[in-house]
């Protein structure tokens, strides 16, 4: 491009320079755009530029000078060759009306050559003149998107016509500087892009995110947390942590959070409790991330996610599990109604005996000859007879009483026999023949008795409701307990009745899920929760043949706690 | 006991008890006697039906909900088998349906459980005079 540039005088005319490649006079174009800083490993590549400028071509001065936004009313001197004579040191500043060479090369954006100013109307008052640098070579240097960054230029302080070759030798570093800040320009704007996506992640996170200083102070606040704490970011900004957020009573918690960042590192989290601007407390878990770029100054960052609608949740469920308690208990004093007349006949039972046997005691001691050993076993049946009918109450009583959950060590096996006992009644009116299977070396297990019984007899009215309806064959009832592996122990009960189709068996343990008159489906809802809470299984397989089985487990060496 | 009232047993009505709950077929028997009768109990219908007792019996004490055959079914097959003896029931579950039912197959007498000694006397002259 040897001379193909203009090469010359050139008109001052301050109407026409731009900075800008698609100037409309105004130079704020372009001067909100980011300041892109000449990072030191480019300003010393340059620094080497200079001085080869300087000493091959035999001048004084080799310079590079950068316009100063953003607005453009000076220039720098950025890099000067390291050459005797050389007038010019870096930093040195020049206004842009003076009517400098570079002045002059930034504002047409054009290349100059002056071979010498002094014999040169124009340029012999140039302010180079002073300082003896008579002529002149430079180009302006573009940033890629066209805006002026700079000039770089040669000077000398005799005349000179910088030939062709030389001409070449300074565009061709004119290009390598414009290819420098290509790279600089988009590295910068892939900063900005990667700014731009933290901004939006930091207004956008559902949580509140403080950065903070080592002395606790908050740095930099994002919109959630003016949401979650009430503060905005100019009330925030540089107050302490603790005394802005933290509840009274947790002000040592908040700084030795704090001050576990600074040694540590790594990445951990809390849950605690913070203050709301109106004083309320608001459940926290926070997680705190210290920053590794320690010249900063900056601690970390501390996220704050609201807790209160996860633990108004974890209420609900709470509230939810106290509800299926009391539908438990509900559930329980309706089969209760439901047994009564299970109950009734067998509390008559040993009444009858009772009588029976006081009527013939009473008899054999009021006989002319009274017969003692016949009345004496007649009292002794009448004891008998008494015990059963009270341990008749007592069962019901247990059965009835509201009573906390407890955790006590359960024999399976006899809480099965006690049920069956209670319902057999029930059983036998219904024409049921039962047979039991107890394994008899059944380990205990960790529950609540009288839970556990409720289930039982769920299980076992629901069987013999499956059987009422058949005539065709024997309504035989087998309830098994057994070991299984894995330390369970299950109890199942089988039933020759309807059974069910396989694909409705998730509809069975739906609660209000029934298929009878007068049935609440609740039974195995409710007996499904309380095997739940015992970490046991409750399920179901309906027969090939007739019926259904209804089994569950539980493990029996659980140490935790039953909800 | 005395041997004046075993000698004399051999004149007795027999009346024989059929409950499978153990206290009434222990106690029963012994009130029984005390009134001057032979007692016989079984704990099924089943069993009474295959003892020799059933042609000697002079009255029965029935018990109505039993595992196997019932008390109402036992009273078919009684009548079934043209055996005439007047029937007692005795329940614990108050049931009106299974009681209407009791007398329209022909009961004596139908007591609910527990009932007094005056009670049953009462309903074994009820029993033993309709035969
Ligand atoms: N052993 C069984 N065989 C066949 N179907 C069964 C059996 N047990 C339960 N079911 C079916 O599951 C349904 C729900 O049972 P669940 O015990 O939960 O309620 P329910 O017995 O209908 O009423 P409630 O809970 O008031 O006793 C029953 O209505 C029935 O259709
Ligand atoms: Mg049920």
């Amino acid at each position: 491009m040897g001379g193909a540039y203009y090469v010359g005088e050139l008109h001052h005319s301050r109407a026409g320079y731009g900075l800008i490649a698609d100037a409309d006079g105004g130079r704020a174009v372009n001067s909100d755009a980011p300041e892109i800083a000449i990072s030191s490993d480019v300003l010393r590549k340059w620094q080497r530029i200079v001085d080869l400028l300087a000493n091959i071509m035999h001048v004084p001065s080799a310079v590079v000078c950068k316009i100063e936004p953003p607005d453009y009313t000076h220039y720098t001197v950025i890099s000067s060759s390291n050459s005797t004579g050389n007038p010019f040191p870096v930093d040195q500043i020049f206004s842009m009306d003076i009517g400098t060479f570079c002045e002059t090369v930034i504002k047409s954006r054009e290349p100059l050559l002056v071979a010498n100013g002094l014999e040169n109307d124009q340029w012999k008052s140039a302010p180079e003149m002073r300082v003896g640098m008579v002529s002149y070579l430079g180009f302006p240097v573009f940033w890629p998107d066209g805006r002026v960054f700079g000039t770089i230029c040669v000077l000398d302080n005799k005349t000179n016509r910088y030939s062709d070759m030389y001409q070449e030798l300074l565009s061709h570093c004119r290009d390598v500087l414009q290819g420098d800040l290509q790279t600089l320009a988009r590295l910068g704007s892939e900063l900005e892009e990667q700014k731009a996506h933290l901004s939006e992640l930091f207004a956008r996170v559902p949580e509140a995110i403080v950065l903070a200083d080592r002395d606790c102070r908050i740095v930099r606040v994002n919109p959630e947390f003016t949401k979650i704490f009430g503060y905005t970011a100019e009330e925030a900004i540089g107050r302490r942590l603790q005394d802005l957020i933290a509840p009274d009573e947790l002000q040592e918690e908040v700084e030795s959070v704090m001050y576990r960042m600074v040694p540590t590192g790594g990445v951990f989290a809390v849950e605690t409790v913070r203050r709301h601007k109106n004083g309320m407390p608001v459940p926290v878990s926070l997680l705190c991330v210290p920053v590794s770029s320690l010249g900063s100054g900056d601690t970390g960052y501390v996220i704050y996610r609201d807790m209160t609608e996860t633990k108004r949740l974890q209420d609900e469920q709470r509230r939810y599990q106290e509800i299926q308690l009391e539908l438990a208990h509900a559930n329980r004093i309706a089969t209760i109604g439901q047994l009564s007349a299970s109950i009734t006949h067998e509390l008559n039972q040993p009444l009858t005996g009772i009588l029976t046997n006081c009527s013939t005691g009473l008899r054999m001691l009021t006989d002319d000859s009274p017969n003692l050993d016949g009345a004496r076993e007649a009292i002794r049946r009448t004891m008998r007879d008494a015990n059963r009918a009270s341990e008749v109450i007592l069962r019901l009583r247990t059965l009835y009483s509201k009573r906390e959950v407890t955790a006590e060590l359960v024999d399976l096996n006899e809480t099965t026999r006690e049920v069956i006992a209670l319902s057999l009644g029930e059983l036998q009116k219904g024409q049921v023949i039962v047979r039991t299977e107890f394994a008899d070396d059944l380990p205990l297990v960790i529950g609540d008795r009288v839970q556990l019984q409720q289930v039982v007899l769920n299980l076992l009215l629901n069987a013999l409701d499956a059987m009422i309806g058949v005539n065709d064959r024997p309504r035989q009832l087998v309830v098994k307990t057994h070991r299984q592996e894995g330390d369970c122990v299950g109890v199942s009960v089988q039933d020759s009745g309807v059974g069910f189709e396989p694909h409705t068996v998730d509809k069975l343990f739906e609660a209000f899920y029934t298929t009878k008159q007068d049935g609440m489906g609740m039974g195995l809802s409710v007996s499904r929760s309380i095997i739940e809470s015992h970490h046991g299984r409750l399920w179901a397989v309906p027969h090939d043949g007739a019926g259904a089985t209804f089994s569950f487990s539980i493990p029996c060496r659980t140490n935790t706690n039953i909800q | 006991m005395k041997p004046l009232r075993e000698s004399s047993a051999i004149e007795r009505s027999l009346v024989a008890v059929v409950d499978d709950d153990e206290s009434v077929r222990e106690s029963l028997p012994d009130l029984l006697r005390e009134f001057g009768f032979a007692a016989h109990a079984f704990s099924s219908a089943e069993n009474f039906l295959a003892s020799d007792s059933i042609g000697k019996t002079r009255c029965l004490i029935l018990d109505i909900a039993m595992p196997g055959m019932t008390g109402l079914a036992l009273q078919r097959e009684l009548k079934i088998r043209k055996h005439k003896i007047p029937i007692i029931f005795i329940t614990a579950q108050k049931d009106e349906a299974v009681r209407v039912r009791a007398f329209e197959q022909g009961a004596a007498e139908f007591l609910l459980k527990p009932f007094s000694d005056t009670a049953l006397l009462a309903a074994l002259d009820t029993a033993l005079r309709s035969s």
